[in-house]
């Protein structure tokens, strides 16, 4: 691998993790676009070597969060089971699958992630649960089962579900719904990607570097996040991700 | 049961030092080891939030709590397993 290429991960990671620390969402969904479209790689690779970063990703806000007593880690752990087991079906489901397939398919959910982005305007309300007593636990159980398939499959960290799981199903609290989110995230990602590592789907080489680029952008994103409000950056990114769900459905249709 | 989470931060922030230092470490051998030690780097950091959720656990007095700790590491572990049985099977 050339200089350009290490430089290229490496920025590619530190824009990811920048935004998904600015505007609250994974690294996943700027990452796996840009490894098929810009960097050629295959669907399932580009999946998996995603998942991966998005695993170092979590761990990273999930220590920020975890310092300051904000996860609810009952909440967590009752709905966490059924993410890693929705994420290990996902991923197997996902390498049994052609490639066009996950392309759709990631372009389909990334549409609606890109046009619920560009329409929020970051001011998120919140639920009035009371923390440890939560509304509709079955249904937020099978939700968390489908949130994990999603990553699974597509090599997201599946936070853009989790966390409106969480508020409009549960009406847990938003100050507890996303600390918790990161916190599962983490778990649910290194599931699927335990699946892609055994099958060799993991690109070494870029996962490693992208890590590396995330987990700094996570950084200065957050730093970043806490003193703005992005209401146009999420539009204008929103409008970004957009384009590239387009571009990834025209792909897996071959057009 | 945030605050008796001091066990699971400690443990946390170890996972993340040791898998940055190992994806670095595997990174500059590359070259001379072809992706041995990287390879190993990429199951470290994979590894790495199931062994803080076990910390979780160990601090944990809830004993429904440890038995849903439990129930994922049982379930990561077949993953492995599974995984890792496909993959021999498969070549």
């Amino acid at each position: 691998m050339g200089v350009a290429a290490v430089l290229s991960y490496l920025l590619l990671g530190l824009a990811a993790g920048f935004a998904g620390g600015l505007l609250g969402v994974g690294g996943g969904f700027l990452m796996t676009p840009v490894l098929i479209l810009l960097f050629g790689m295959p669907p399932h690779t580009a999946v998996a070597t995603s998942l991966f970063a998005v695993t170092m990703t979590s761990m990273s806000s999930t220590l920020y969060y975890a310092r300051r007593g904000m996860i609810d880690y009952r909440l967590g752990m009752a709905l966490e089971s059924a993410s890693v087991l929705g994420a290990i079906v996902g991923a197997h489901t996902a390498i049994a699958l052609p490639g066009s397939v996950i392309e759709i398919a990631f372009g389909l959910v990334l549409g609606y992630a890109s046009i619920k982005m560009a329409l929020d305007s970051g001011a998120r309300g919140g639920g009035g649960g009371v923390r440890g007593g939560y509304r509709h636990l079955w249904a937020g159980i099978a939700a968390s089962f489908a949130a994990g398939v999603l990553s699974g499959m597509l090599g997201i960290g599946g936070g853009t579900v989790k966390g409106p799981i969480m508020m409009l199903i549960m009406d847990v609290p938003v100050h507890t719904a996303v600390p918790t989110s990161s916190f599962m995230i983490g778990l649910t990602a290194a599931a699927g990607t335990i699946v892609y590592l055994a099958a060799g789907y993991v690109d070494g080489v870029a996962a490693a570097l992208l890590s590396l680029g995330v987990f700094a952008g996570a950084q200065a994103g957050g730093r970043v996040a806490v003193r703005m409000r992005p209401r146009l950056l999420r539009r204008v990114f929103g409008a970004v991700l957009f384009i590239a769900a387009v571009r990834m459905i025209l792909r897996g249709l071959g057009v | 049961m945030s605050e008796m989470a001091g066990l699971y931060v400690r443990v946390l922030r170890m996972c993340i030092a040791a898998s940055l230092a190992a994806l670095a470490t595997g990174l500059a051998l590359y070259p001379v080891d072809g992706g041995r030690v990287l390879g190993a780097a990429l199951w470290v950091v994979v590894a790495s939030p199931y062994l803080a959720l076990a910390s979780l656990a160990v601090e944990e007095r809830d004993r429904r709590i440890r038995a849903e700790v439990a129930f994922i590491l049982l379930l990561v572990a077949l993953d492995v397993a599974l995984s890792l049985g496909v993959g021999l099977a498969g070549g």
